[in-house]
Order: structure tokens, then C-alpha cells, then sequence
């Protein structure tokens, strides 16, 4: 578990009042997690997707009431519009990453390594490589590039993490991951099962191997167009320079 | 950093409005102005008509920003203590980089619309002239903006002036091909990919009809009596 300084500020506040009300283990995960570390995209303010054990669903259930709404599937926008705040619990909380977890003002993140993960694993459009690319870029000097390498590696994610951080390095003109790093993944990569599957699914305009030598490099069926990550490099290199820095290796 | 680009913008179109300098608020900022409150990156994009550009410019000198052109739009830059506030200034024309597509900035007859949750009132394009701009592009952020517009304002939009303004910008079959490239997009499983991917979240079935519907009469509108050939999703 990692304490860090920066705030969620008052849009999560009335998320805290109501974790507060409960003792249970539980994570704050997707769109404002991942703001809490890139400060790129910003969340919906209304809405928290948090991940809990799956023994302790009932507990959470009880979070509902007040104009506040519990789902337990994906919701539709309209239903999130009738709520005044929604939760969307996701009960698959395991306790290594629980462990892995940053205390932000009180309150418990998925770590930015798993985080990263779920947002390269999860990818069925554009957003979600490109806030895994912002989320990697924002916090370069401070990711645990060991868990992210070998998260990765458990979760057979090493030839999709991998184009997207070489991806990313092009569109930076300069590396974003050590190069020890990218080294140990690709012996990952090398001996994971190949798909024949686009990346990320469901592009049907997108353009077949953007990048040709890295989609080749890692085996993946790339469709990502240079504007996916280019805006991210665009946007973060004014507000977190120097980004165009390579990094320590 | 919100706060920070809020003031800036405030003080940046006093500033213009003393001038009589006419500048659009383009971008996240011109999509929240109609109301639209999904997931934002937080730059400031505005748009000039090449006319009005110097004296932007002259404007934007006297607030401290620092200028350079990077081909398709002109970035002002100033830092403000430990952040940096960057704003991309389309001029001319709003330039969509993939098809080289052209919107002049001078076509655009603009409105005025207030930014939901603060007092703030914004120069912005019309809503069709947003939608052309979006529809130029149609990358995943602009599916679901236009999607999210056509949900909240199918009744408002003016089809003869969607029409009007896309032929006064020379856009008109590219237009016809994005709608029906939507409409396809609606019509497959693609349209809740994109939209999960970008929010979390599913696009309730009445919406995505809706949306569809909305698509489909500004695509008649160009195409009165010829809807049964393009495009056929029903």
C-alpha cells in the first residue's frame, strides 16, 4: 500500500461519506482513478466504478438509497442521468491487488500498474489506450516498472502493453519505459500465445497497422490511428512538461 | 487546472469583447456549452475568421501569451505560476488533420450559450456548425459529442441550415459519407463499444434509435427522396 499527496478533490466527496459509512476492503477504479493519476480525461463527477470482494457485495448493496444508485452491471447513461451519483460495483477484488493499492486522502485507488493493465485489457475503442498512454506518461518516474512487468506477464497483457508503450515512445520521440524494461517484456511477449484478433476490437474505420514494424515487433493486430496517442503527448506535454525528456534507464 | 482555464477563457473573451474581436470557443469547452456533460480533456480550443486574426492576436500579446503556428492552427502559450495554459487557435478555417477537411470559421453565423454550472456565456458555433466540425472527423470522442448532441437537441437542430453551411464549405459529400459511416456505426454493436470505452457506461436501445433517427433525417434532408438507396438499416 502506497500513501500519496495529491487530492481527489471535492467532486469524490460524496463517494467518501458513503465508503466512510461501511468497514469493508474496496478499490475506486476506473474513469476517476485513472483522472486521479493522469489529470487528462476527466471523470463523470456522478459516477464511481469501485471493485470489492465478491463475499461482500450484500454490505455494499446497502450503499443505495438517498439518490444514490448501486448497479452491478455496466448501466446505461440514462440510468446514470436519473441518479443524482451512481456506484458500479465490480465484485473481483483480489487481495494482491488490493495490497498493491494507493491511499489518496483517505481514500483506497487501484494502483496505476493495474490500473494501466485493466485499460489495455479492457480496450475496445480509443480511450482506453490512450489513458493508459496518459497514465504511464503523467507518472514515468514514479511507476513501478517491476509490478507493471510482471502483472503483465500474469495477465498474458505483454504483447498489448508492449506496442503501446513503443507506440507511445514514437509519438513522444522518446522512450517512455527503461530500456530494461521493454527488453523483459518482450521476452513475455514472445512466449504469449498470439491473437489473431484486432487491437483494440471493434475498429471498423481504423486503419489496419498504423505502426507496421512495432505491430509486427509484438504480434498484435494494431489498429490504432497516430491521433489516439498523439493527443495525449499534445495535451500532457503542456500541462506536465517536460514530457520530451527520455527517461532514466 | 479547470478553474485556471475558466478564468483565463473569461478574461480572454472580455478581452476580445472590448476589442469588438468575434472569437469561438470550440472544442470540450463549446460541446459543454450545449450541455453536453461527459468526459472532457482539458484544453481550450478557439476559433477566428482569418480577418479577425490579428486583432486576436493583438489580444492575446497584451494577456502574455506567447505565439506560434504549427500548420493547421496557431498555439498560444503563457505559464501561470507552476502551470502552463496552452490554447490552439484554429484560423480560417477548423482543419480536421486526417482528411484534410476544411470548415471556414467565416460561414459560421455562431451563438451565444451559457456553460452549465457557472456564469459564464460563450461565443460558440452553431449546433450544426458543431456537428459539421465533429462530423469531419468522427474519431470516437466526436461519435459519442455527436451522438450526445443529436440525444439532447434532435429537436432543435435546423437541417436546412446543416445543409446550408456544409455546402458553403464545400463539405457537403464528405458530410453525406460521415452520416452514413454513423449510421452505420449506430447501427452495429460499434457505436456501444465506443461508448463504453469512453464512459463505463451502455447506450440505452431508445437512445441509440433516437440518434439513429436523427441521423437518418439530416441525411433526407439531402437526400429527399432518395433515402431508400444509402443508407439501409432497418
Amino acid at each position: 500500500m502506497t500513501t500519496v499527496s495529491v487530492a481527489p478533490g471535492q467532486h469524490l466527496a460524496w463517494l467518501a461519506d458513503r465508503i466512510a459509512r461501511l468497514d469493508r476492503p474496496y478499490l475506486i477504479t476506473g474513469s476517476q482513478a485513472a483522472y486521479q493519476y493522469h489529470r487528462w480525461l476527466t471523470p463523470l463527477e456522478n459516477l464511481a466504478f469501485i471493485q470489492v470482494y465478491a463475499v461482500d457485495v450484500l454490505e455494499w448493496r446497502r450503499l443505495a438509497g438517498d439518490g444514490c444508485a448501486v448497479f452491478e452491471t455496466p448501466p446505461t447513461t440514462a440510468q446514470v442521468r436519473a441518479a443524482r451519483n451512481s456506484i458500479v460495483l465490480e465484485p473481483t477484488l483480489k487481495p494482491g491487488r488490493y495490497q498493491r493499492r494507493q491511499i489518496i486522502e483517505g481514500m483506497a485507488f487501484v494502483a496505476p500498474e493495474d490500473l494501466c493493465l485493466d485499460l489495455v485489457e479492457r480496450a475496445r475503442g480509443e480511450t482506453s489506450p490512450a489513458e493508459a498512454a496518459a497514465i504511464l506518461i503523467a507518472l514515468r518516474d514514479t511507476v513501478d516498472w517491476r509490478i507493471l512487468l510482471a502483472q503483465a506477464g500474469q495477465r498474458g497483457l505483454a504483447r498489448r502493453l508492449g506496442v503501446l508503450i513503443e507506440v507511445t515512445s514514437v509519438e513522444l520521440g522518446a522512450d517512455l519505459a527503461p530500456a530494461w524494461f521493454v527488453a523483459q517484456l518482450h521476452r513475455l511477449a514472445t512466449a504469449e500465445q498470439l491473437n489473431s484478433q484486432d487491437y483494440p476490437v471493434m475498429r471498423r474505420r481504423a486503419p489496419l497497422e498504423t505502426y507496421p514494424a512495432l505491430a509486427e515487433r509484438w504480434g498484435v493486430r494494431l489498429r490504432l490511428p497516430h491521433h489516439v496517442i498523439g493527443k495525449v503527448v499534445l495535451d500532457l506535454s503542456t500541462h506536465s512538461r517536460p514530457v520530451l525528456q527520455p527517461v532514466g534507464r | 487546472m479547470v478553474d485556471l482555464l475558466m478564468s483565463e477563457l473569461e478574461a480572454l473573451l472580455n478581452a476580445c469583447r472590448q476589442r469588438d474581436v468575434t472569437v469561438f470557443v470550440i472544442g470540450g469547452f463549446g460541446v459543454r456549452a450545449y450541455g453536453s456533460l461527459l468526459r472532457r480533456t482539458l484544453d481550450l480550443d478557439l476559433a477566428v475568421a482569418a480577418t479577425a486574426w490579428p486583432a486576436l492576436a493583438d489580444v492575446l500579446g497584451t494577456q502574455g501569451y506567447r505565439l506560434s503556428s504549427s500548420g493547421i492552427w496557431v498555439t498560444a502559450t503563457k505559464n501561470e505560476g507552476a502551470e502552463a495554459i496552452e490554447i490552439h487557435i484554429a484560423v480560417g478555417d477548423v482543419v480536421d488533420i486526417q482528411s484534410a477537411a476544411r470548415y471556414p470559421v467565416g460561414i459560421e453565423p455562431g451563438d451565444w450559450r451559457s456553460l452549465p454550472e457557472t456564469s459564464l456565456s460563450l461565443p460558440v458555433f452553431t449546433l450544426e456548425g458543431l456537428l459539421i466540425t465533429k462530423l469531419m472527423a468522427l474519431r470516437d470522442n466526436d461519435v459519442v459529442d455527436v451522438v450526445a448532441l443529436l440525444l439532447q437537441h434532435a429537436g432543435q437542430m435546423d437541417t436546412g441550415r446543416f445543409w446550408k453551411q456544409a455546402g458553403g464549405a464545400g463539405l457537403k459529400a464528405l458530410l453525406e459519407e460521415r452520416l452514413a459511416d454513423l449510421a452505420e456505426i449506430l447501427h452495429s454493436e460499434e457505436v456501444n463499444a465506443i461508448w463504453w470505452d469512453r464512459l463505463g457506461l451502455m447506450l440505452d436501445e431508445g437512445e441509440r434509435q433516437l440518434a439513429l433517427a436523427s441521423v437518418r433525417q439530416l441525411w433526407m434532408a439531402a437526400h429527399a427522396g432518395r433515402w431508400r438507396n444509402k443508407p439501409e438499416h432497418d
